[in-house]
């Protein structure tokens, strides 16, 4: 409308023709206004001219907005959803692949086979690690809300170290030398006359073999068994005269990673797998010494082959439960066959392995959340040092932080003491089925994500019909109105052009 | 009778027909002049010593006028310019808020902000994200800027749209004066017919600026005044008028006295020193310069007041914390503790009470300012119309501004039965009156601005006021109040374009996926409601407006179109009355071709008839001299 049409003052006389053109005006100016209806399919141009539906137009318009924004967060939600559920997977197949290695080489393997094997778990850890650094968006997934920064340090450098700070295989090895002490497992015999007595060697060592309060079993005539007790723990055998042939006394022990196991000793006779034989002596003394030989060849047996990998499964647990805030329990040392405690934290630099965010106040899923309808929120944040996912790389950084070197007897007793732990790390708390367990949160995720996204698509179908009843023309209402008016604007053509010549001027 | 003065009166006839022929003549040529109206020639026989001559003359010319209608016309005119001018520039209003469902309509722009935000919080640590809602905030923040400079902009133009009004109505009263004393030395009513068009033209142009009502007594006296008694032209008076035209800024506001005002006044003078402020006086009450004032000084203003409230709620629902006060007991007396080392000037500390045994609620609002001059304060500084506002002058330090609450507090309803202590550190303690039990301390609390992107909780100093530098938003008062203008002003913190980390990062330590803060914003966007004053008269009651940004600025744009649309219809309206009025004046006034042809045949008949009338005198006279 133009601004001020008010034609004031106004010659009279003419006025007549005067508003009849205005009126000519007007139904042109609706003309161009319904062809501009037609052209952008709008009824308005602006919200005044929406009348009083404009309320309702914005509400709608409101509500579409939110709508989208819901479908825009789903959006990048559903992708970060399928990055982890494929990379889950991919985790899963690896710790499987893993364990079958170890299951078929067990054993049965000699030391080609161990080599192969020991080869495949090292490219899957590498491969596993690499897993656990995968980016969506150039920011990684498994690092909590640290999204930028690398969770995993590269295979190598937590294998071996970057120089300054320990990997992997160096604590290992030292909480070996810690727990194997002179060879016996921090453990020392000794002989007092007729007596033999088992001692760890200090009171409150947290390395080595300990014994195992109340566990003696069996029982031999004429020999009274005292302990384990004391500080430090001690057992001890008193040969009052000599035992019979085929008696056996058994104590427990307790390797550094709680796996316990029984030190059996019988005279002459084994009666159990368990048991080591010794020969009766000429008095109750030499039997008591040839008994203190036996403990000392079982001890020696024990550091050798089972207490290696538990020390190794004790170190790499250690090793992994490390963080940037927390940094990992070191044995004090050099030296550290005599080491009788732990470094203080921090002060023998190690290598973190999780650089990622580790407050252990959040849920690791929580550290991502999508709000992905109002009150629905998905958690789909992941970090590497998850328990399923820690405890897989501890399985297979338990065998490889070991070596098995060719023509040494006791190479395949090392490999199945390591594969048997790593076994039953990956059929518990690590492995295919725990790590499925995290796959099937972001799988219920995802399906979470579906349902949103169908209902906010619903809605916004609905509302955008809604919108179109108010905020479009009617292309058949238009075109009506349009071929009305032109009939009308023709006739009042016509009729001015036809009145325009009816004057008495022509007459005269 | 005798021959001649058969003769004569043929004579006299053949005279009238001349003249009426020029009459026609001059009535068919000005058909279509602006002001014209329609000359009709009255005619008499002529007397001598009161017996009739028989001869025919001229008496006067005289316009075809209604003068009911006319006058109608005026007061009509008067409505019709007021309506036309508003809904001119409500219509500009309604079309700056954009197309319905157009991407750069505000409302769209503010949904893909929060959108912005919501996706932020989904993936915090995303650059795009981050860089996504930054970008969004920023067309938010021109959009709302750009609105708000069109608002001022109008306003600047109204100002001197007013200056160049006045300068055409002193041109019309300039006329208006002149034709009127010529009226009154002339005597020829031909002469005075012209005259009157014309300054009836004068009166009718003036009839769209002012609501005029013309007292003419026909006698001389004649004046013009506004409904009101506004005087515009006073016989002898030789008023004129003076309009003070001032830049217009977002602080520039009316004032009913000249030196205080930010906005011009319009004041008749005459020669010897008589003024009257038409605004202060509040002389127009329609008319075009009524409506440009209305504008100016109303709506205009109403619709900055709109977008200054959409403003500050947005930046203060992301940049404000709300401190708690804690429950404290000492005796039979209980109440609340509070920090008050986070408030910055303009922030607010609410405390509700209420009295006993009646139990009526009361609410005071202590507000802070850093400034003695700002105190005190105007009325209705926070958007709650019925709690007690008290200034707090936080300048002297905490000491100072605890005695001043208790020193204020003691003058609200029931007062005197408060206990204000000073904790020291900034902590005041508000107790009631315990075993008394006169009153109840409900609820103490405060909103306190953020200041730095860092270091205070996941509020956001998100918006800054552009206005002076990038001062944070706190709704200060030190140099009036920082809420006028602010739409103008408002921009992203500078900091945060230059870190856009610090959207995720509230402290030193986050980590750049933690959503805290960025879920933070999305809720507050989504629902923090703010208080909006009912000056703002969004709901029309003048109940206190509470809803979120989004919500408010939903309503600003459905009332402000809905007024463009009713002023459009008015007009519309308007228009159509004055037309109606228009064309029955047209009907008396206007010049009729086809009549004025058949009067020129008429003329034509009697001056043939006149003519013959001579011949035959002239040969009667032949006969005569032949006998």
């Amino acid at each position: 409308m133009s601004a001020i049409d008010l034609m004031l003052p106004f010659a009279a006389g003419a006025y007549a023709s005067r508003l009849n053109t205005n009126r000519l005006l007007d139904m042109r100016t609706q003309l161009t206004d319904l062809q501009r209806q037609l052209a952008s399919g709008q009824r308005a141009q602006t919200y005044g001219g929406l009348g009083i539906q404009r309320v309702s137009s914005l509400t709608f318009r409101n509500q579409i907005g939110v709508a989208q924004g819901f479908s825009d967060v789903i959006a990048v939600t559903d992708t970060r959803l399928k990055v982890m559920t494929q990379s889950t997977d991919e985790l899963k197949t690896l710790t499987q692949g893993t364990q079958s290695v170890m299951l078929r080489t067990r054993g049965t393997g000699g030391y080609p086979e161990i080599t192969s094997a020991v080869q495949q778990i090292q490219a899957q850890f590498e491969q596993m690690v690499s897993s656990l650094n995968t980016q969506d968006g150039g920011l990684y997934v498994y690092s909590g809300r640290a999204r930028d920064v690398k969770p995993v340090v590269d295979a190598n450098t937590l294998m071996l170290g970057d120089g300054t700070n320990a990997g992997l295989r160096q604590v290992v090895d030292e909480r070996r030398q810690a727990d194997l002490g002179t060879g016996l497992g921090r453990m020392t015999t000794s002989l007092a006359g007729a007596t033999t007595t088992l001692s760890e060697d200090a009171a409150g060592n947290p390395f080595g073999i300990k014994l195992v309060a109340g566990t003696v079993g069996g029982g031999m005539s004429n020999v009274t068994v005292t302990g384990p007790a004391g500080a430090p723990s001690a057992v001890s055998f008193a040969f009052t005269g000599q035992p019979l042939t085929g008696e056996r006394v058994s104590v427990t022990v307790r390797l550094p990673d709680g796996k316990t196991t029984n030190l059996g000793f019988a005279v002459d006779t084994a009666s159990t797998s368990d048991d080591t034989v010794f020969t009766l002596g000429a008095t109750p003394a030499l039997t008591a010494a040839n008994l203190q030989s036996a403990i000392v060849s079982r001890l020696t047996s024990i550091g050798q082959g089972e207490l290696r990998s538990a020390s190794a499964q004790v170190a790499a647990q250690e090793f992994f439960s490390g963080s940037n805030t927390n940094p990992p329990p070191r044995v004090a040392g050099p030296p550290f066959a005599t080491a009788t405690a732990y470094a203080a934290p921090g002060t023998r630099p190690t290598v973190t392995w999780y650089q990622g965010d580790d407050d252990t106040t959040v849920n690791a899923r929580d550290t991502q959340k999508a709000e992905v309808d109002s009150g629905t929120s998905i958690s789909f944040g992941a970090r590497a040092n998850e328990t399923a996912f820690k405890d897989s790389l501890i399985a297979m950084a338990v065998v490889l932080s070991d070596d098995y070197p060719s023509g040494v007897a006791s190479t395949q007793s090392r490999f199945d003491a390591s594969t048997a732990r790593a076994i039953q790390l990956l059929n518990s708390t690590g492995g295919p089925n725990a790590i499925l367990g995290i796959n099937s949160d972001f799988g219920r995720g995802s399906a979470q994500v579906s349902e949103a996204k169908a209902r906010h698509s619903d809605r916004k179908l609905v509302l955008t019909g809604l919108l179109s009843d108010i905020e479009s023309a009617s292309t058949e209402e238009v075109a009506a109105s349009l071929s009305t008016l032109q009939t009308q604007l023709q006739a009042s053509y016509q009729v001015t052009a036809k009145l325009a010549q009816l004057s008495l001027a022509s007459y005269l | 009778m005798g021959l001649f003065s058969s003769l004569q009166n043929a004579l006299s006839g053949l005279s009238i027909n001349q003249a009426q022929m020029g009459l026609v003549s001059r009535n068919i040529a000005n058909a279509g002049t602006v002001g014209y109206s329609r000359r009709v020639m009255t005619t008499q026989e002529t007397t001598a010593l009161g017996i009739n001559a028989g001869a025919v003359k001229q008496i006067s010319i005289d316009r075809m006028l209604d003068t009911l209608v006319q006058k109608q016309i005026r007061t009509e005119a008067g409505g019709a310019a007021y309506s036309a001018t508003r809904s001119d520039y409500l219509q500009r209003i309604d079309s700056l808020y954009g197309q319905p469902g157009s991407d750069t309509a505000i409302t769209a722009v503010f949904a893909k902000f929060s959108t912005a935000i919501q996706q932020l919080a989904a993936d915090p640590a995303s650059s795009t994200a981050r860089q996504n809602a930054l970008a969004n905030a920023q067309s938010l923040t021109a959009t709302v800027s750009d609105l708000a400079d069109n608002v001022q902009t109008m306003r600047g133009e109204i100002e001197s749209k007013i200056a160049d009004q006045t300068q055409q109505v002193n041109t019309l009263l300039d006329g208006i004066e002149n034709t009127t004393q010529k009226l009154n030395e002339t005597v020829d009513s031909d002469t005075r017919a012209g005259l009157l068009d014309q300054r009836d033209k004068y009166i009718d142009q003036l009839s769209t600026f002012f609501d005029i009502r013309v007292s003419d007594n026909g006698a001389g006296n004649f004046n013009i005044y506004t409904a009101n008694g506004g005087p515009l032209y006073v016989q002898g008076r030789n008023l004129r008028f003076q309009f003070d035209e001032r830049t217009i800024t977002p602080q520039a506001l009316y004032n009913a006295n000249p030196a205080a005002s930010g906005t011009g006044h319009l004041v008749i003078s005459d020669p010897v020193g008589g003024k009257i402020d038409f605004n202060a006086s509040r002389l127009m009450s329609s008319g075009s310069m009524a409506a440009l004032f209305d504008l100016r000084d109303n709506v205009l203003t109403q619709t900055q007041s709109q977008l200054d409230d959409f403003a500050a709620a947005l930046t203060t629902s992301l940049g404000d914390k709300t401190v708690s006060g804690t429950a404290a007991t000492v005796g039979a007396q209980t109440g609340f503790n509070l920090d008050l080392n986070a408030l910055q000037s303009g922030n607010v500390i609410t405390l509700d009470y209420t009295q006993q045994p009646a139990g009526t609620k009361q609410r005071v609002s202590f507000v802070a300012v850093n400034n003695p001059a700002a105190l005190p304060l105007p009325a209705g500084v926070t958007a709650d119309p019925n709690d007690i506002e008290f200034g707090i002058d936080f300048s002297g330090g905490m000491a100072g501004a605890i005695a001043s609450i208790a020193t204020q507090l003691g003058t609200a309803p029931g007062g005197g039965g408060f206990t204000v202590n000073n904790l020291g550190a900034g902590v005041v303690q508000i107790l009631d009156d315990g075993a008394a039990n006169t009153l109840n301390v409900t609820g103490l609390s405060a909103r306190a601005t953020t200041t730095a992107l860092t270091g205070q909780g996941t509020a956001l100093p998100f918006f800054v006021d552009g206005n002076n530098g990038s001062q944070v938003y706190t709704g200060s008062y030190d140099s009036g109040s920082q809420k006028v203008g602010f739409a103008n002003g408002i921009r992203i913190n500078p900091a945060l374009l230059a870190d856009p980390s610090r959207l995720v990062a509230y402290q030193a330590t986050t980590t750049s996926g933690d959503p805290a803060r960025p879920s933070f914003l999305r809720d507050q966007i989504q629902s923090w409601q703010s208080d909006f004053t009912p000056a703002v008269a969004l709901t029309g009651s003048t109940a206190i407006y509470k809803g979120t940004s989004g919500q408010f600025l939903d309503r600003m744009v459905a009332t402000q179109t809905q007024a463009a649309g009713n002023a459009k219809s008015l007009a519309e309206g308007q228009q159509v009355v004055l037309s109606t009025l228009q064309a029955r004046a047209a009907d008396v006034s206007g010049v009729k071709t086809d009549q004025e042809l058949s009067d020129l045949v008429a003329i034509q008949n009697t001056y043939s008839a006149n003519a013959r009338i001579v011949t035959a005198v002239r040969d009667m006279f032949d006969a005569l001299m032949r006998i």
